[in-house]
């Protein structure tokens, strides 16, 4: 998935209500937008109207967004997360637990030869992820895939407070390290 | 380094992935606004949550979501325009507003407080006359050590909010109250203001539109004055 180099002119472009930029951008996108609904939401079909909703907004939102504040990613993401997240909400289901599929068997979706060294840092936390000791990666997971507070899933898993605390803390450090390590 | 400091420091990974409760959000936002190296620490973290966004494997949705895309942009997008006639009268219109500026700053001081008062009791009245309403709808909740109820009264468009245990917000901040439609949008349902001497805060939301269009209620934290959408952590949120 190749950076788009005018990105920001199609972003502007969308804005001023082009439907061709927009769905230059909803290609390059979609698939990401769509593995975050799907992670969140579980449901293929849910997933399916949050990555819908999440790209209106876009479309009706456009204006809002300023690349001096961060990436269109990030951003287009940010939204994503919440619109899953309320929908989560609205439907009151059980938090997902961690998935277990095997990351080695998820990761060759992404083309080798369309790899960026961004998209590779990413690819690299997901492991990095996957990595960690189960009872890390599931709090991590619960607090920001599911939005749950400590107490909730010290609640939700039967853990005492300050174990979840503790396992948080340590999966959040051990990915703070490899991820700065990466950046230098 | 001391205790506090070191505890807070603890927090800063919770925070990043927006796990920690309201109490100790609060604490920790109040402490770093004087201390260097949380924010520095923090940042970092921020890094790996923005990361943990895009860390997953691309999933293409169906080729048929692109195709229903397409025929609901078709539809006309609402557009704002003005005529030079309208951008005329807007501006004298300003600037009699300017002009009259000073004195109503003086006004508005002196009635400031007066209001606040005055706006407490509507609330504290409003909610024991919905509690007294049979068709009211009465939902308790309980979050980050926040408990309390929402009365809901769908005919007259009404909501009271009775939280207790929210304590203050910190210096520069304000909680926000949002309503929440079908599709997640917000809606600014003003702010609440806690007492520090009260244990207890009350606040009455009027829906600018039919209540039935909403689905919940909940709070930031956000800067003074509030925001035109919801920008701070997560405090509160109740479906209804």
């Amino acid at each position: 998935m190749d950076p788009l180099s005018n990105e920001l002119s199609l972003i502007q472009r969308v804005a001023e209500g082009d439907q061709k930029a927009f769905l230059v951008l909803y290609d390059h996108y979609a698939p990401r937008v769509h593995a975050l609904t799907l992670r969140i939401l579980g449901n293929e079909m849910m997933a399916e109207e949050a990555t819908q909703d999440t790209f209106l907004k876009f479309w009706s939102r456009a204006r809002l967004y300023l690349s001096e504040r961060g990436s269109f990613l990030v951003w287009l993401l940010t939204i994503a997360r919440r619109t899953a997240l309320d929908r989560l909400r609205m439907e009151a289901r059980r938090p997902l637990l961690s998935d277990s599929k095997d990351p080695e068997t998820i990761w060759p979706l992404l083309s080798d030869g369309e790899q960026n060294s961004e998209e590779a840092r990413w690819q690299s936390l997901y492991f990095m992820l996957h990595d960690l000791p189960d009872e890390q990666r599931q709090v991590i997971e619960l607090a920001y895939y599911q939005s749950m507070s400590q107490s909730e899933i010290s609640a939700e898993l039967g853990w005492p407070l300050g174990t979840v605390k503790t396992r948080m803390r340590a999966g959040m450090e051990a990915l703070r390290r490899a991820w700065l390590k990466d950046e230098h | 380094m001391d205790d506090s400091h070191i505890t807070f420091k603890e927090n800063l990974s919770a925070y990043a992935l927006g796990a920690l409760d309201v109490d100790e959000t609060i604490a920790l936002e109040s402490h770093m606004q004087t201390c260097e190296s949380c924010r520095a620490e923090l940042a970092e973290y921020q890094r790996v949550s923005a990361g943990l966004l895009s860390a997953l494997p691309p999933q293409p949705p169906r080729p048929a979501l692109k195709r229903i895309l397409q025929k609901r942009l078709a539809a006309p997008r609402p557009q704002i325009k003005f005529s030079f006639g309208q951008i005329a009268i807007t501006g004298a219109f300003i600037l009699l507003i300017a002009l009259n500026v000073i004195s109503l700053l003086q006004i508005y001081s002196l009635k400031q407080q007066q209001a606040e008062l005055n706006n407490q009791h509507y609330s504290e009245q409003t909610a024991i006359a919905m509690l007294a309403y049979p068709g009211t709808q009465q939902i308790t909740f309980g979050q980050n050590k926040i408990s309390g109820s929402l009365l809901v009264d769908k005919t007259r468009n009404l909501v009271a909010v009775i939280a207790w245990n929210l304590p203050p917000a910190p210096a520069g901040k304000t909680y926000q109250m949002w309503l929440i439609d079908a599709k997640g949008d917000r809606t600014s349902g003003g702010l609440l203001t806690p007492d520090a001497d009260q244990p207890f805060v009350t606040a009455v939301i009027t829906s600018p539109g039919p209540l039935t269009n909403f689905t919940g209620l909940g709070v930031t934290l956000e800067p003074s004055g509030g925001s035109p959408q919801p920008t701070g952590p997560k405090i509160l949120r109740v479906d209804f």
